[in-house]
């Protein structure tokens, strides 16, 4: 049987009848492999990021040594390791003196990321591949400024003199918070104990940094976790920045979704070419049957074609897709390092599970299904069009909701574009009938071509519903995801705009505020975008909370007006005649904390308590690198005079020099540069762009083949009448200007319901998935209903050209 | 009637399609009440107006269809009394068949085309009987054209080479020069009466061709759908 079924395929492969079925295979698989392994390489790629913030793939910080004896069980398990330990001392230099943070660290460091060093203060930095070496300090420019030191000068830590080889800009784990901005310096940690720096009590944070195997690192973590000091924790790099962790997470949310529209798509294309496909060998196994085949071989027979044609698939699919993605890795090489030369084995079993789903859910029922076609099939004259079979459709449709799930792992995102499914398909079946009803009033206005267009397309009323569904469908999602791309990565482009802020200083008095002006002035910076935000640390007293997040001390901030970037959802914002203290909350941590609004709540405040009505809650975009706060209060919450501030302001690269000369003059200001934050997430975007547009380019491959699977689906039919229309006298234009009215209509129709399908989509994508505004996109409603006209009707033309072109009486003896 | 199970034959066959928007009475009696018996062997050709029921009965005496009521026998065996399997069993073995329209694959060359039943019996030298068989039609030249590269007799030609390749104890033949000219469908005519004179081949056909049904030792005549037979003087 394996034999004759080999045999059937391959002349029906050499007939052309299984090509569309098999093209649709090989994409389905190839679209999901080679996205899954891009994402997959994409995901690594975001991980050995967040290993650059804590520059390993594990961390182990507390104020406890290391013990020799974890170090051992480390070096047993062929795992790299570093030491680092970071205090707090007084560096001298000739000409000055200031308290820093030294971090002292051993020759391995750092494990993960990069060091970059420059030759003076704020310099842009080059790679240096290791730390400084013994008798060496890197103090960074903050600290150099301070101490008024150059390069080669010699600078004190306790009792050691260390002489400055480079200036540091940035280190892989240098932290961003808030906590962070003191001046800083890296020396040898093998220097540490000769500076006497560090005494018994001192306080003094030890970092352990691991790198290496997952599993080797997964199981010293297990065995020393249980022998962990009070204080002792482990970070992952999904501990690291959690600005940047926000931006990775809908990167791969947006990539997962991509590949599941490609994935909805493909299998859509299956179906209809499984359709065709089986509709058209139903006289086949009518004969089959004459000639004695019994209907369990015949079962057995297709099962094992589609067999043989998912191996035939997989075996030109997979190595199609490893080549594709290394294309998508060549195209993105700048962006994404470190890709692995050995193929991760996953991605392989999805595409190969993906294409073994689409062939038993999309095209085996139908092809099983053949094995009831009556032998007396054969002896009617014209082929007995199969209704849509409900079961198969129910099968296809699980098959797709099982799939969008497996490929997104988010049920919102499977419940998005399933609902956006339904509702479009109910929407069109709605308007295609008000298309016939539109069609037969402006019919006596049109020329014969158009006439018999928009009759062909009254005359087809189920079935061009049907067409118009899936050219709906295909549009919807390709636009969906244009303007998904669109809001994603252009709208936050935009609010990463060139001036966003790369510079936070703080400790600014208010008596500073004017002189900090005048001193930015006079180095020749811009003020404009300067913004000053009151602080005052406090802990809320009451209610109490018991998690640690909640019992620690907060930066609270006021304000008249609601922050820039920030949205009401929950409550209202202060009015200027409010009586009594308001505050407003970050609408997650009020949540997290179980913070409601109305509640009262008390802070201390350097000893004195104020109690606060929780009057709104708030969004807050972490993403935007604005200055945030937990906390925002109706009024101020310590006298003008002793409040501290906090400004951001954006440095251009040729202002940094700059910076030394400023910070001379404010002495007690502190300063966070956050430039390599910033470098960091736009490196993030820019990826992610050069992604997506190679990931649509296959998703548009599957809309295409949409097209096509429709098409061939009916050309049978139209090859037909256009030989009785021609036979009756038809020129040739005027079946090109019929199919042209009605693959046009049917195109225009079916943008038009995709335009406000696809914005109902990204509505709730936008307001759900990604928590950004929704906008409304007005470009859509225009270009969906034209771009649909013209892709439709062109590729209606092309790939009925040969409905034209065939001569009539060879279609007419063949039907 | 004899107690013997008879090699072909109908019995009270009636064949009635339900009109759903209608009475009983409305039903269509496609055939009604129709009995014969054919001997092993025979030539038989069933004649009548369009629509009268021919193919009909034909399909359901190759076991291709059920009757509504009635026996059908099939070399031998109760057709009514079999499923779908065993009907296919009967039918790889004992029946082979040619269409008034070809029925020929058409992804398929001349050459695979009659090889597909020798395949379906599972026939190790498949090519080689097709190739004999190709020949016997006067088509040896034409084996790997594909059937929209032939005329309409060389079709039937390939068709009928196709059902002679099955080798079966009967042939069913709907039309088989009603599609082809003069010329040609003698040529085809010489060659069914050839297999039925050498091999015994019993030989079942339905036409409107009344010289064709004259060379047939019976002609059963369906009008609407009942079944009268006259016998040659």
């Amino acid at each position: 049987m394996l034999k004759l079924a080999a045999r059937l395929a391959w002349r029906d492969w050499r007939g052309g009848e299984l090509s569309l079925l098999f093209v649709a295979l090989i994409l389905a698989i190839t679209s999901v492999t080679s996205i899954s392994l891009f994402t997959h390489q994409v995901k690594q790629s975001m991980v050995a990021q967040g290993a650059n913030l804590i520059a390993a793939d594990l961390r182990l910080t507390g104020s406890q040594p290391i013990s020799e004896d974890w170090r051992t069980k480390a070096d047993n398990l062929s795992l790299q390791q570093a030491q680092v330990s970071q205090f707090q001392a007084m560096v001298f230099a000739q000409e000055g003196m200031q308290l820093a943070s030294i971090k002292a660290v051993s020759d391995s460091y750092p494990l993960r990321g990069e060091l970059s060093v420059g030759a003076a203060a704020f310099d842009l930095g080059t790679v240096i591949a290791q730390g400084p070496k013994r008798g060496e300090i890197w103090p960074d420019s903050r600290l150099l400024s301070s101490l008024n030191a150059r390069l080669n000068d010699t600078i004190d830590v306790g009792q050691l003199s260390l002489k400055i080889s480079h200036i540091l800009i940035t280190e892989p784990d240098q932290a961003s918070g808030f906590s962070s901005f003191a001046p800083r310096a890296m020396m040898h940690l093998q220097d540490l104990a000769a500076t006497a720096a560090v005494q018994t009590g001192s306080r003094i944070k030890h970092r352990w940094l691991l790198a290496g195997q997952a599993d080797a690192l997964t199981g010293l973590q297990a065995s020393i976790t249980p022998l962990l000091a009070p204080g002792q924790k482990w970070q992952s790099p999904n501990d690291g920045n959690a600005n940047v962790a926000a931006t990775l997470d809908k990167a791969e949310q947006f990539l997962l979704l991509a590949g599941s529209l490609a994935v909805v798509l493909a299998g859509v294309a299956l179906s209809l070419s499984a359709r065709r496909y089986s509709l058209r060998q139903a006289k086949h196994v009518a004969l089959l049957k004459c000639l004695g085949l019994k209907p369990k071989q015949l079962r057995l027979l297709y099962f094992s074609q589609m067999i043989l044609l998912a191996l035939l698939a997989l075996l030109i699919s997979l190595p199609l897709a490893w080549g594709l993605y290394q294309a998508l890795l060549w195209v993105v090489a700048d962006y994404i390092q470190g890709a692995s030369l050995v193929p991760p084995f996953e991605p392989f079993l999805l595409g190969a599970g993906t294409g073994t789903l689409c062939l038993l859910a999309f095209v085996l029922p139908p092809m099983l299904a053949l094995a009831k076609v009556a032998p007396a099939e054969v002896l009617r004259q014209s082929s007995s069009q199969s209704k849509t079979n409900k079961t198969h459709l129910a099968i296809g449709f699980s098959a797709v909701i099982a799939l969008v799930y497996w490929h997104s792992q988010s049920v919102l995102i499977s419940g998005a574009l399933i609902i956006g499914v339904a509702i479009i398909l109910l929407l069109l079946a709605l308007l295609a009938s008000q298309l016939i009803k539109a069609g037969n009033k402006i019919r006596p206005y049109l020329s014969q071509g158009g006439k018999i267009g928009l009759a062909n397309l009254a005359r087809r009323k189920h079935q061009n519903s049907l067409q118009v569904a899936i050219f709906g469908l295909a549009l919807m999602l390709l636009f969906s995801l244009i303007s998904v791309r669109s809001f994603l990565i252009n709208d936050w482009q935009q609010q990463l705009k060139q001036d966003t802020p790369n510079l936070f200083l703080f400790n600014i008095y208010q008596q500073q505020r004017q002189s900090l002006l005048d001193s930015m002035e006079e180095q020749g910076l811009t003020t404009q975008a300067l913004t000053f935000f009151p602080i005052a640390r406090a802990r809320l007293t009451e209610p109490k909370l018991q998690s640690r997040r909640g019992s620690r001390e907060l930066n609270l901030t006021w304000s008249p007006d609601l922050p820039i970037g920030n949205r009401i959802s929950g409550g209202q914002w202060w009015n200027d005649g409010a009586t009594g203290l308001e505050v407003s909350v970050e609408s997650d941590y009020a949540r997290d904390m179980g913070l409601s609004l109305g509640q009262e709540l008390t802070f201390n405040i350097a000893g004195i308590e104020k109690k606060a009505v929780l009057s709104n809650l708030r969004d807050v975009d972490w993403s935007s690198m604005q200055p945030n706060f937990f906390f925002v209060f109706s009024e101020p919450l310590v006298e003008a005079n002793s409040a501290s501030y906090m400004a951001s302001v954006y440095i251009a690269p040729a202002d940094r020099p700059k910076l030394g000369p400023l910070l001379r003059q404010q002495p007690t200001i502190s300063m966070l540069d956050v430039d390599q934050i910033l470098q960091q997430v736009q490196r993030v975007v820019a990826q992610l762009s050069l992604a997506v547009e190679s990931i649509l380019v296959m998703v548009l491959g599957a809309g295409v083949l949409v097209l096509v699977a429709s098409i061939q689906a009916s050309i049978d039919e139209r090859r037909h009448e256009s030989a009785i229309l021609r036979t009756l006298g038809a020129s040739k234009a005027l079946i090109r200007r019929i199919l042209w009215v009605e693959y046009a209509s049917l195109g225009f129709v079916a943008g038009l319901i995709a335009g406000l399908g696809a914005e109902a989509l990204v509505a709730v994508l936008q307001q759900q998935l990604f928590q950004m505004p929704m906008q409304f996109h007005w470009p859509l409603w225009v270009l969906t209903p034209f771009t649909g006209m013209i892709i439709i009707g062109a590729c209606g033309w092309w790939f009925n050209r040969t409905v034209v072109t065939a001569p009539p009486l060879r279609t007419l003896q063949q039907t | 009637m004899p107690n013997s199970t008879p090699f072909l034959a109908a019995r009270n066959v009636s064949q009635i399609v339900a009109n759903p928007q209608a009475t009983q009475a409305d039903d269509l009696h496609i055939l009604d009440d129709v009995n014969f018996t054919i001997e092993a062997g025979e030539s038989v050709a069933i004649v009548g107006a369009s629509g009268s029921g021919k193919t009909t009965l034909l399909g359901m005496m190759a076991g291709l269809d059920s009757p509504s009521h009635g026996q059908l026998f099939l070399a031998n065996k109760d057709l009514t009394k079999l499923d779908e399997e065993g009907r296919a069993e009967l039918r790889k073995h004992q029946v082979s068949f040619i269409f008034q329209k070809f029925q020929l694959l058409p992804s398929l060359t001349a050459i695979e085309n009659i090889m597909l039943p020798l395949e379906v019996k599972g026939s190790s030298d498949a090519n080689t009987l097709a190739t004999q068989y190709l020949n016997h039609v006067g088509l040896a030249q034409r084996g790997h054209h594909y059937p929209n590269q032939l005329s309409g007799g060389e079709q039937q030609r390939v068709a009928i080479a196709r059902a002679f390749a099955a080798q079966a104890p009967i042939l069913f033949a709907d039309e088989p020069t009603g599609n082809l000219d003069t010329q040609t469908g003698d040529h085809i005519v010489e060659l069914l009466f050839e297999l039925n004179q050498q091999h015994h081949t019993t030989l079942v056909l339905v036409t409107h061709d009344l010289n064709l049904a004259q060379r047939c030792q019976r002609r059963l005549t369906l009008n609407a759908g009942q079944l009268t037979e006259r016998l040659d003087a």
